[in-house]
This record gives structure tokens, sequence and C-alpha cells, in this order.
């Protein structure tokens, strides 16, 4: 390992990760399968999207990665290190540095009952990143950073004040107070006004760039996804089923799912009724799936060994694998 | 704006003329919507797309006359079919239509019957503790005098026009996935056979599988039954491609009004540029997108003159009066002061 492939060293991947959550009485045990066998990496200075419906697991991938839900099975490595080994219980203070999260929702992820000002120093202060006169004016540069200006009126007012989309800068500046590595971002646009998304989009890619961190883009936007993530995975009822290089997953969908839910973004160019519907039907219930491919009741080219067991992975080009019987699977 | 009747009035089912819609707060009135002027045709799908708060949800609601206090409707009127909608008292008397040929509607006649609404969360638009098949029935019911068993005909022949097993019928709605109860509520909508359907957000909270294969069902029952469509979104990449005619609202007032190809390659107002500066695409190479700077307006404090001046990047701080809508090319409206659209190519 020499210094010069830092870049490609995942700094965060989490291997077969799964998660059951336990539903019923105690007399029937049934369990929601809400993440199965699910494994990515994010390298340094990359943003990797997770795209797929709501239900997906998406967001119980990102809480699983932070640490508020403990996995039923499955790794998670920071820099290398086991974490769920090395710290079981819960999370160290180290690892909740480096790993941060920005929620969907800016207008409950703020406490109303404190200053901006407040709200940033608290971090600064528990992780002593800052002290003593160091701390306002960490808070500042924080605030300039996330394209607040002039930054010296924000700190003193508090959430109720301010637009959706300064609060979601202020979410964010509020996860660069503690110099994290990795920021997973879980639909941080989607309750924003239209006019002001690229903005929060914008700032997140510089963050990227200027300050190597990493980031997970979770979103349920395939556009969005395509335009901030260098890849992009897809996600289905609890397993990825495609990854690869954005521009390439979008323009050469393998997985038939992948292939249907960009054929459904809306493309002002060409008409509603040009476009067939591929396949019908819903996300099937979580609740104790059946064996084989989730996808398999809505697929169009299903074959018999869908239905009972899995697919693995097919590495189709480097950096672009799908699960799916229509492909070979790796050795 | 009489520069608006440019079109055969007797083509017009609905015909909007200078609304203004204000709500009463404690901190003084706020004005949602601001002399806009609109109209519909038959068999049309007309979009109305804006920003949260722009007063897109307040249009829908005053033409079916449901606003509620602090709401309040101060100028303007609604014309359906050459009836006024706002002359309507809540009595049943039906109102004078002064084209002998049209219909008398009252108030009651006019909901549902005439015009229906799909509202925008189809979870909080169907009663819990009601089986479908009685809300629907309801609805029928309430209308047309006819027999259970018959309504019941009536609701099966719905649900298969909405891709609905008839089964599902006596479920509860919370036995039904999103993407059902989404269609039952269109369902609903159909029941009665109106004319103009206004739907508000319809699939703004369905996955984009789902969300496509309910509006390609609207589009080809539009086709079939001849009704018209007023579509409410936000997602302006779909508006184009459902719409036929687009107008962009900002901030209460309409700011441009084009066929949807139109917004799509030339759109005009500074706002629309900027909108659809917003949209990342999926295609083709990866662009840089800016958005727009800034964010929309209080409108408690609506900035004077143009609404969108603070944001807008070709404000030079000359003209200070509020622009009127103007028509630049045949049938593209535009309200804006600073742009000189006199040559063409505007881009």
């Amino acid at each position: 390992m020499t210094q010069s492939d830092n870049n490609n060293i995942p700094m965060l991947e989490a291997k077969h990760l799964v998660k059951h959550f336990p539903v019923g009485t105690s007399l029937k045990n049934h369990a929601v399968h809400a993440i199965n066998d699910v494994s990515l990496t994010v390298r340094r200075g990359e943003v990797v999207s997770l795209v797929g419906e709501s239900g997906s697991g998406k967001s119980t991938t990102a809480r699983l990665i932070i640490r508020l839900i403990q996995p039923t099975s499955g790794e998670i490595f920071l820099d290398g290190v086991d974490v769920l080994k090395s710290e079981p219980r819960k999370a160290s203070l180290e690892y909740r540095r480096k790993v941060q999260m920005i929620f969907q929702d800016p207008f409950g992820s703020l406490s109303p009952n404190h200053s901006i000002g407040y709200q940033l120093e608290r971090p600064l202060i528990v992780h002593k990143r800052a002290r003593g006169k160091e701390v306002r004016e960490r808070v500042m540069e924080l605030l300039a950073t996330v394209g607040i200006n002039p930054p010296a009126q924000m700190i003193d007012k508090y959430p109720f004040e301010l637009s959706g989309g300064q609060r979601q800068r202020v979410s964010i500046a509020r996860a660069l107070a503690v110099e994290p590595e990795i920021i997973l971002a879980d639909e941080p646009i989607s309750m924003l006004d239209v006019s002001i998304r690229m903005g929060v989009l914008n700032l997140m890619e510089k963050l990227k760039e200027e300050h190597q961190i990493g980031f997970l883009y979770i979103t349920h936007d395939l556009a969005s996804a395509r335009y901030l993530g260098d890849r992009t995975m897809v996600m289905y009822a609890g397993h990825v089923v495609e990854s690869g290089e954005s521009l390439d997953l979008m323009e050469n969908p393998y997985h038939p799912y992948a292939q249907l839910l960009l054929a459904a973004v809306p493309n002002p160019e060409a008409d509603l009724t040009t476009r067939t519907v591929q396949a019908r039907g819903e996300v099937p219930s979580l609740i104790d799936p059946p064996p084989g491919c989730p996808f398999a009741p809505r697929c169009q080219q299903v074959k018999d060994i869908c239905r009972e067991i899995m697919p693995g992975v097919s590495t189709l080009k480097p950096d672009h694998w799908v699960r799916c019987h229509l492909f070979p699977a790796d050795a | 704006m009489d520069t608006m009747s440019t079109s055969q009035p007797s083509e017009k089912l609905l015909d909007i003329r200078d609304l203004r819609v204000e709500y009463l707060t404690e901190q003084g009135p706020v004005c949602a919507v601001n002399n806009v002027s609109f109209s519909i045709s038959k068999g049309e799908i007309f979009g109305l797309a804006g920003e949260s708060g722009c007063g897109k949800s307040t249009i829908a609601h005053a033409i079916l006359r449901v606003l509620r206090p602090p709401a309040i409707i101060t100028a303007g009127n609604v014309f359906y079919k050459g009836i006024d909608v706002l002359d309507f008292g809540q009595e049943q008397k039906p109102s004078k239509n002064p084209d002998a040929n049209g219909p008398e509607l009252n108030i009651e006649s006019f909901r549902w019957a005439e015009v229906s609404m799909v509202f925008q969360s189809a979870m909080n638009s169907l009663n819990p503790v009601m089986r479908a098949l009685d809300q629907i029935t309801d609805v029928i019911r309430k209308h047309q005098k006819i027999g259970k068993k018959e309504a019941r005909v009536r609701a099966e022949e719905l649900m298969d026009i909405v891709n609905i097993d008839k089964q599902r019928l006596n479920a509860y709605p919370h036995e039904l996935s999103g993407g059902m109860r989404q269609r039952m509520v269109i369902a609903m909508a159909l029941a009665l056979k109106p004319d103009l359907m206004i739907m508000d957000e319809p699939t703004t909270a369905l996955d984009v599988v789902v969300q496509k294969d309910i509006l390609q069902q609207i589009e080809q029952l539009k086709e079939k039954l001849g009704f018209s469509i007023l579509f409410i979104t936000h997602d302006l990449s779909l508006m184009v491609e459902f719409s036929d005619r687009i107008g962009i609202m900002y901030a209460g007032e309409l700011v441009e009004m084009a066929p949807a190809k139109t917004i799509l390659t030339k759109p005009a107002h500074p706002y629309t540029q900027g909108l659809l500066n917003s949209f990342p695409s999926i295609r083709g190479p990866r662009k840089k997108l800016t958005g727009i700077p800034g964010s929309p307006p209080n409108l408690l404090h609506p900035p004077k003159g143009c609404r969108f001046h603070e944001r807008c990047p070709y404000y030079d701080g000359k003209d200070e009066t509020t622009p009127k809508l103007r028509e630049i090319t045949p049938d593209h409206w535009v309200a804006c002061n600073c742009l000189d659209f006199s040559q063409a190519g505007v881009q």
C-alpha cells in the first residue's frame, strides 16, 4: 500500500449486511427482511448514490452504517477496522466523528430550542475539535463553507427563522464540524423547494472535491443520483440488484428492475403514451419473503431458477455488477 | 385581463379571470393567488407548475369552492361552462346560465358531478373506517337515484377502469397499497363522469414506476371519456411530459403560460429558465446545473413590483411596476419587464 493509491482504499466498507425486524406475536414469529446481504464501499472523495423505491431498504442501510441500529449479521469496516468487533456495544466517539449523517427533514433534525450557533458549537466541544475562542471562529468558518453569508447574522438565529434550504445547509455544517470522513446523506433535498435543491447538491459536490469527503447519497430520484454520484447502486426489496459507474449504469442498465425504473423516469422529450409499461405490480411484502429473486414476480424474463435461488454477483465490466440469473455469475 | 380572451369562448370549459385569494392571518393578509387568469379547453390537460407555497393548490380549492377561512376569494371570476362558480350560494337553487344551451348548476351538482378532484395524498382522502365499496357507492348514490346493487355494478366497472381487482372493493384503505389507494381515489373522481378533473400532485407520494403506470392509465381514460384535466405538480419534467399547456406560477402569480413543448424548448421567463435549470437530466452528458439563488419570498411581505426580482439575474433595478402577462409569440404568455421579447428566438 503506497500513499498514491490511497484514494482506492475503501474507507468505509459494509459486507453482507442483513437486518431483520421482528414482527408479530410470541406465537407467530415473523420478521421483516428489510436488508438482505447488502455490501457497499465508499472511497475517499467519492459519492455513491443509493437509489430505490420507498421501502427498498435505503434508509435502513444508512442507519445500520451509522450504527443507530444493530445489524442482524454482517460486517462494517472503517479504514480497515471491523468496527462491529472492536466496539460491539455502541459506536465509539471516534467512529461517530468519522461517520456523520444528514437527515431528510431539515425541520425535524435541528433542535428548535437552541440557536444555530449553539447547535454548531456542541459537536466542536464534545469532539474536542476546538476550544475557547476558536469555537466561535470555527462556527463562522463552517457557516461560510456551506454558503451562508454573512455567517455572523446566522449564529443567534433559531431554526424557525430559517428557510428549508438554510436549515439543510446548517445541518450540513453541523455534520462538517467534526471533520468527518464519510457523510451519509439520506434524501437531503427531497423536502426542499425545487429551485434551491441544486444549490444543496452543488454544495455536496464542492465538499467532496475540496475536503475529500466520501458521501453515501440516498435518494429515490435517479436524475439527481446520476448528477451527483460517481457510482450508483440500485436497491430493490432489501437487495442491491445492480451497481456501476453512474453514467454507464443509467445508459446501459442490465437488471430488468433497473431497466424498468429508468424507463419510468419522466422524460420531457418523449410522450407518455409512446413508452410502454414493461412490468406491472408492486414491491412484494418483506415479511418472511419466499426464497429467490424478489423481483421474480414482476420480471418479464423470469426463469424457474429465479423463484428458488437469489442470484449471485455477475461482474459485467470493471466496477459494474448485477445480481440476476440472466447473466453468468462470477466464479 | 381582456387580453386573455384570444381563443373562442365556446371551447372553454373553465375560464378563470383575475382570481385573487387571500389568507387572513394574524400578521395581516397573505395574498396567495394574485390576479391569475387562465382557461382550460375541452379535452385539454392544463398543468400548473411551481414550488410549494406558490398558490397552485389554493387555485384548485378555489375552483371547487372548498376554501375555508382564513382563506377568502377577494376578487375575480371562475366561469365553468359559462356560469360563474363563485356566485353559487350554499343553497340548492340552480344558478341561471347566461348561455341558453348551457346546463343549470348549483354547488352540489357542480362539485364532483361536473368537477372532481384527486387530492394530494390518497392516504388522507379515503375514510379509514369505511370499506372502499361504501365510499364509492356513497358518491354515486348521493348524486344519482340508483339502488345499492346498481351502484355496486358501477363501482365494479370503475375498478376495471383503474385496473384493480373487484375483490378489493371489500377492503379497508389500510389494506391497500399506496398505488392502489391512489387508483381508488381516481376511480371515485371518475364515478360521476365529470367534465373536469383536478389532480393536485396525484402521484407525488408514489414511486416512479407506479406513477408512470397511473398517469398512462389516466391519459388513456381521458382519450376515451374526453374529460379535461387540471394537473398540478412541482415536478417540471413530469409536467412537460403529461400536459398539453403549462402555466408556471411564482409566489402567487402566473409568470408564464405556453404549450408544454414551448416551455421546455423556449422558456422565456427567468424563473422558468431557472426552474428548468434545477432538474438534472437522466440522459446525455452530465451538465453543471445552478438552480436559482435565494429562496421563495415570504408572501406576508411580497417584494414590490415583480415578485421574482430579488432572485432574477436580469433585473436591472429600473422597472418597479408589476409585470403583466403579454403574448410574445402566439399562445406564449410571459410576465416580465426586463427581457425584451421583440426579437425572435429569445433564450
